[in-house]
């Protein structure tokens, strides 16, 4: 069966000030319909940006797409032309952002907002689409949703306002929802709503989701594999439960340390990740993480470690990944 | 909103008030009064028949008497007669005003819609040839006063290749028409819209630029909304609001802008009524212009804030 993405070599650049950040580096994923898939990595690391890529949200200047193919359905995305990919995005693919503060408009009512991919993918007319809006809100669990279409985005809070993007993202019944770190601006308990309501709405509705977020132990419950990203580079990807349990990548291996327990006494430190965060603009000669890996070796230095696989349905770009099978993993630890 | 509205324009009444008084005493501080303007001095006048004449306008009582006189006309709805005409203030006002009503709003039209399309572009083409271009244009806009651009253009349009009359608003002797009163509208306009123009083009360009990289822009992007239906209806929605509190500043600046300009066209409206009434030391005529001025301030302000909350929800009155 032909997958319903499949991205290619997706190399995207940014260009400021003379200089070239390196922010997407070749990367290669595919996605089933229905499927949902967790991309994983820390600020800068270019999970945002490797999606924003597929949707034509890099704006030139700054950044570019500059290499690979983007599949889906078939078609070719970085190919379609401006008023094409306009047709896809909202209508077959949606995009739910990090901030629901500020990813609403603030003069605008959210009927409106929400009418307005209704009524250009759809062909609804004003009427209808309101009728629409309110349908969807309610099934993001609004309350008195109909009396609140004419609300601006102020009169919400934080969580309410995450609903009505995930209610926007969910207009057009897309078959590839992307939820870029939806819950990072929202408060733990809030978090685990919003989590759950996506999980809900991915069984009643089957779309595919890509979920992005630097936070593992949140995804951990929902999606069916993982890709975590560093540098720009994909380095593991792998079934959800294998990567949990058997990390083979010192970089995930890391990510899962660093994530708390309960059982943590008060005064023990937070385990991190030592050293600091690649510089995007030199181009790497070696392993992007080896300048802060403990298991580097004289040859991470000099070649870049292609991503191969290293068991069913999964990859690693890591020189030594078979001798990390050996180490101590933390799957009882979530 | 109509309680607010009231409420302010209640508050601005003592401060009307105290501007009168200020601009009373500073007009009657001029050296010379209404009745020493009117007689020229290769005819001299007998002293008593200048006592006879200021004492029949009043001009011989301590000026506080005469300002109450006038604030007590004013409270009947009067406004007092012209020292030099004889003619009713008001009158004279209530003829004027159409004159400069369509001269200002006619290049505040022109400003806005000119300066919002242009500081778009500029913005949307940031560091082009175009935006440098634009920039220049705004630069020297901002920098030149008007009544040095009316003379500019004068010499330009009017005197040297005659496209357009110097001054007035009509063709002296014929009927009126309104193509014959645009053809005389079109410098004085263009001098008071320019300068406004350029001042609203710059600050859209900056407030453009300011909220085109905000996360609300990227949503609608993302919904697959075409460029237009982003920039017009998420930007410019956004964007316009604080170029609404810079209209709002300008509606005074050209209100007083429009006596230089009118003066300089002979443009029959307010403003050169309000020049020859200070040369010729009319007092009861300068008072009815400030004061009409004073309600223009306040009308300004009144709408610059209700225009605002009705743009911007998270401000709205309740």
């Amino acid at each position: 069966m032909a997958h319903l993405l499949e991205v290619k070599d997706l190399v995207t650049r940014f260009y400021s000030d003379r200089t070239t950040i390196h922010a997407v580096n070749g990367i290669s994923y595919t996605l089933d319909e229905g499927e949902s898939l967790a991309i994983v990595g820390e600020s800068g690391s270019g999970k945002s940006v490797g999606v924003m890529s597929l949707m034509g949200l890099i704006r030139y200047p700054p950044g570019r797409v500059e290499g690979g193919e983007a599949l889906f359905k078939g078609r070719d995305l970085l190919k379609l032309s401006p008023s094409e990919i306009r047709k896809v995005c909202g209508r077959e693919i949606a995009m739910v952002f990090q901030d629901p503060m500020t990813s609403l408009n603030p003069v605008l009512p959210i009927g409106l907002q929400l009418g307005e991919s209704l009524r250009k993918h759809m062909g609804m007319d004003k009427a209808q689409a309101q009728v629409r809006a309110a349908e969807l809100l309610a099934l993001v669990g609004l309350p008195n949703a109909a009396d609140r279409l004419k609300d601006f985005p102020f009169q919400f809070s934080g969580g309410q306002r995450q609903r009505i993007m995930i209610a926007m993202g969910l207009a057009c019944d897309p078959s590839l929802l992307i939820a870029d770190e939806p819950t990072t601006a929202l408060d733990v308990t809030i978090q685990a709503q919003i989590v759950e309501l996506v999980k809900e709405l991915q069984q009643k509705l089957g779309m595919a989701i890509i979920w992005i977020s630097h936070n593992l132990a949140l995804v951990a419950g929902m999606v069916d594999k993982v890709i975590v990203m560093y540098s720009g580079y994909i380095v593991e990807q792998a079934p959800v439960d294998d990567l949990y349990e058997r990390p083979l990548h010192p970089y995930t291996l890391g990510l899962l340390h660093a994530i708390p327990t309960l059982e943590q006494r008060n005064q023990e430190r937070l385990a991190s990740i030592e050293g600091m965060p690649p510089d995007l603009r030199k181009p790497v000669t070696g392993c992007p993480f080896a300048p802060r890996c403990p298991y580097a070796i004289e040859k991470c230095l000099q070649a870049i470690p292609p991503l191969q696989a290293v068991g069913p349905q999964r990859t690693s770009a890591c020189w030594r990944a078979e001798e990390l099978r050996g180490v101590h993993t933390f799957g009882d630890k979530l | 909103m109509t309680t607010y509205i009231l409420r302010r324009i209640l508050i601005s009444l003592p401060i009307i008030l105290g501007i009168t008084i200020i601009v009373f005493l500073l007009a009657n501080m001029m050296p010379g009064d209404a009745v020493l303007a009117m007689i020229s001095s290769d005819t001299p006048m007998e002293a008593d028949l200048i006592k006879l004449r200021q004492g029949q306008l009043g001009l011989d009582l301590p000026l506080y008497v005469q300002y109450g006189r006038w604030l007590g006309n004013l409270v009947h709805g009067n406004l007092g007669f012209s020292f030099q005409t004889g003619e009713p203030v008001a009158r004279m006002i209530v003829t004027r005003i159409p004159a400069t009503l369509e001269l200002m709003g006619i290049s505040l039209l022109i400003s806005i819609i000119l300066g919002v399309i242009l500081g778009t572009v500029s913005a949307l083409k940031q560091y082009s040839a175009l935006d440098y271009g634009l920039t220049l244009f705004g630069f020297t806009g901002i920098s030149i006063p008007d009544f040095f651009l009316g003379m500019i253009l004068i010499f330009i349009f009017a005197l040297k290749l005659k496209w357009f009359p110097t001054s007035g608003m009509v063709t002296a002797g014929t009927d009126f028409s309104w193509g014959d009163n645009l053809r005389h509208l079109f410098l004085p306009g263009l001098a008071l819209a320019l300068v406004r123009t350029s001042v609203f083009m710059r600050y859209t360009r900056a407030s453009v630029l300011e909220v085109i990289n905000d996360d609300y822009v990227r949503t609608a992007r993302a919904k697959g909304m075409t460029e237009f239906v982003v920039i017009a209806r998420h930007v410019l929605r956004n964007a316009l609001i604080p170029v609404i509190t810079v209209i709002g500043v300008s509606l005074t600046v050209l209100f007083a802008g429009a006596v230089i300009i009118e003066t300089i066209f002979q443009w029959p409206g307010i403003g050169l009524m309000f020049i020859s009434a200070i040369s010729l030391r009319d007092s009861p005529v300068i008072m009815g212009y400030v004061l009409v001025s004073a309600f223009v301030v306040l009308i300004a302000n009144l709408l610059t804030d209700v225009v605002y909350s009705w743009v911007d929800p998270r401000i709205r009155y309740e």
